[in-house]
């Protein structure tokens, strides 16, 4: 497991005391991540995974940007892994970069693995997903509009619960509610 | 024979349709009758739930909650303080966690009657939605008993329930079962032999259970395809792994078989009501919880059986009082997708018996 | 055809049921103790703590106080802004001395927003017509009286001591007189 090193205001990965004995969930779910990234990068070149942890219990990979479709249809696509269902997508817009995190289930195997991967928060674009798994359409569109990551390859790629006209993205940690005050004939009401 | 086909037509529903339950628009392309492509327009009642949130204390949100999928506020509620527990690894008392499922059961039958009533009033039978509504009221009265409100209860803190069961409604609980199994024997003799009912939903809308993954659709959209998925049974949450029921599942995935879901479902949730009743233990309802909650660093994710499907709380945090981020997945944000690739092909008059069997509410796809 | 024949025959069964509506403006709805209603408000009983104000979701609360001559926190102003009041509960929840509690009024209509703005006055008004005014008065003069009967009943026995009489018939009198 690759300890990072994050800005002292964004939330570490996980909570790993070296005080307190490592809980055997968390270590289990760190191997079994590692194993997974020996997986992948046996595919995809030593660069696809960036980092292995565990987010609480949950087995934690994370990828590189480029790599984020094919990684995600390999774990999809392959014998040994089978991840074919999306629980979960969400976007963090974390001061730095923006990382966007989806919570992959196997049917097959009933197992949860977490995967992310980031962007820089300016011209923040990664692959989109939603030729792998038609499900995260919305998901995508909802993180497009609300944080602001241009998903490329992404159907219909519109602001989902904002209107059109709407500046900026409400969830990033920089956004002002007065970028949108509404206005009456020019003046603000 | 051959289809004639003639000028397409763009024809705009909602958003204030009264078979769209709530402020939904749905933009529909029609070639004549046949529905060529359906765009679904969601938003109008976005709130910002997950942005409030994040300056919100965690016992702050809780009444938040309330408003995302309001015909089964407990469920959200359950969801959201679920998640902190999770991350605090805190222990909750017994008492509390059986009031916990009592009342949660309890709501996913109101809120599946619910859907029995407002289907059968989307394909024009008005008497079935009045008569649920008496049922209804009965298990919203016992609410209004337990936590003082009709629909957003804000009954469920970090650690366990805000006040204990009052005196004598646990036996009001016990006479409400066997009520309900006679009244749902009721609707069955009203609705399920219904041959205008069931040729208006048999064979409808079919999903295949590749689609249903594929698409993350949860519940009993993805039950009715086959797929013994219960989010109860797979990875039990609280105490659900001490109650015996089955899961349901269908057979064909069609409109019918979501319908027939839901309907056995409620009797499922009546086992469960009836067993935990027999072994409530007696004891405190709220544990031990600093008076400040704070969320050790990290990522945190779980997420329940909702009435809809699966209901999950993503929680970021950065060790403070509040969340860094929250994320709501909402299962019917998500089943909604599918909507669109249902639609095409179908006749208009199919439309809303197919929307409506999706069972979205709109305050928990918007959020 | 066998359905729908079967489904008619619940239809008419209810025709014999009694009937569930209420007549809402006329008859009122009877809520359970728990009722989460519009706020009442004890001037008297609050210390300016602001953990109601802190606590709650919307910020819907506003106070002020000051200190009075005994060195004793004193209400001087407090608002509910009930357009944005969602009725959590949570503010009763915190108030260490039920200064806020909540009512079974359920009414709010008004014809503008200004009427919505809730100050302290109204709230008190509140309390007496719909909140717990009769319950607290009753309950204190309740304990006057038991603390006059036991007065009583102390000086009843002082005197007895005094003169060796019985202070059966005096405390007697004092429960009597409850009522």
């Amino acid at each position: 497991m690759s300890e990072e090193k994050k800005p002292a205001a964004a939330p570490a990965a996980k909570p790993a005391k070296a005080a307190a004995p490592p809980d055997p969930r968390v270590v289990a779910a760190t191997a079994l991540a590692d194993e997974i990234r020996a997986s992948i990068e046996a595919r995809h070149g030593a660069g696809a995974v960036e980092e292995t942890g565990a987010a609480k219990t949950i087995p934690m990979i994370r990828i590189a940007p480029d790599k984020w479709r094919d990684v995600v249809t390999f774990l999809r696509d392959s014998e040994d892994h089978r991840y074919d269902y999306v629980e979960l997508m969400a976007g963090t817009d974390y001061k730095d970069y923006i990382e966007l995190v989806i919570y992959l289930y196997s049917m097959k195997r009933d197992a949860y693995i977490t995967v992310k991967t980031r962007t820089p928060r300016d011209a923040a674009s990664l692959p989109s997903l939603t030729p792998v798994f038609p499900g995260v359409n919305w998901e995508e569109r909802e993180v497009y509009d609300l944080l602001g990551v241009h998903f490329e390859g992404h159907p219909d790629l519109r602001r989902i619960m904002m209107w059109d006209e709407w500046k900026g993205y409400p969830l990033r940690k920089d956004y002002s509610d007065f970028d949108n005050i509404p206005t009456r004939g020019g003046e603000p009401r | 024979m051959e289809t004639l086909h003639s000028e397409e037509m763009i024809l705009n529903i909602g958003p204030q349709h009264p078979s769209t339950h709530g402020v939904f628009r749905l933009v529909v392309t029609i070639d004549g009758e046949q529905i060529v492509a359906a765009d679904p327009v969601v938003g109008y009642l976005h709130r910002g739930t997950e942005k409030l949130a994040e300056s919100l204390q965690y016992t702050q949100i809780i009444p938040y909650t309330d408003r995302l999928d309001y015909v089964a506020a407990m469920l959200n509620n359950y969801a959201l303080v679920h998640t902190v527990e999770y991350a605090m690894d805190l222990e909750i008392p017994e008492r509390a966690e059986y009031l916990r499922v009592i009342v949660m059961e309890l709501n996913r039958v109101a809120s599946h009657l619910l859907f029995v009533g407002a289907y059968l009033l989307d394909l024009g039978a008005m008497s079935p939605f009045l008569y649920v509504f008496q049922e209804r009221e009965m298990i919203v009265q016992l609410f209004n008993e337990i936590c003082g409100a009709r629909l957003t209860y804000n009954y469920m803190r970090v650690g366990g329930v805000k006040w204990d069961a009052p005196p004598g409604w646990l036996a009001k609980v016990r006479d409400f079962l066997p009520h309900m199994r006679e009244k749902l024997k009721m609707y069955d003799a009203l609705i399920s032999g219904n041959e205008i009912f069931l040729s208006r939903v048999r064979g409808m809308g079919v999903i295949t259970q590749e689609e249903a993954v594929a698409y993350s659709l949860s519940g009993i959209n993805l039950r009715s395809t086959g797929l013994r998925f219960d989010l109860r049974k797979k990875r039990p949450y609280g105490i659900y792994d001490k109650f015996a029921f089955d899961v349901v599942v269908g057979q064909n995935g069609d409109c019918f078989d979501r319908y027939w879901c839901h309907f056995l479902e409620m009797e499922q949730s009546l086992n469960i009501v009836e067993q935990a009743l027999e072994s409530i233990p007696d004891g405190p309802v709220l544990g031990k919880v600093p008076k400040l909650i704070r969320i050790p660093a990290g990522e945190y994710y779980t997420s329940i059986e909702g009435a809809r499907g699966e209901l999950g709380v993503y929680i970021v945090s950065d060790g403070k009082d509040k969340p860094y981020r929250m994320k709501l997945r909402r299962p019917s944000f998500v089943n909604l997708q599918i909507l669109s690739k249902l639609l095409i092909g179908q006749n208009m008059a199919n439309m809303i018996a197919i929307l409506g069997a999706v069972d979205i509410v709109l305050g928990e796809v918007d959020a | 055809m066998f359905g729908i024949l079967k489904g008619l025959g619940v239809t008419f069964g209810q025709l014999t049921k009694k009937k569930v509506t209420l007549q809402y403006p006329e008859v009122k709805p009877v809520w359970p103790e728990r009722f989460r209603g519009i706020h009442e408000f004890i001037p008297e009983l609050c210390i300016v703590c602001n953990q109601c104000a802190r606590i709650c979701p919307t910020s819907c609360i506003s106070l002020s106080g000051s200190r009075d001559a005994n060195k004793k926190m004193r209400i001087d102003t407090y608002d509910i802004n009930f357009e944005i009041c969602i009725l959590c509960d949570l503010c009763v929840e915190v108030c260490p001395t039920e200064a806020i509690r909540m009512t079974d009024q359920f009414e709010l209509a008004a014809y503008s927003r200004e009427e919505f703005y809730k100050d302290m006055h109204w709230l008190y008004d509140n309390h007496k017509e719909h909140g717990t005014y009769h319950a607290l008065q009753e309950a204190k003069e309740q304990a006057a009286k038991e603390q006059a009967a036991k007065e009583q009943a102390a000086k009843e026995a002082g005197a007895k001591e005094q003169a060796g009489r019985e202070p059966v018939a005096a405390s007697e009198a004092a429960t009597g007189g409850e009522t």
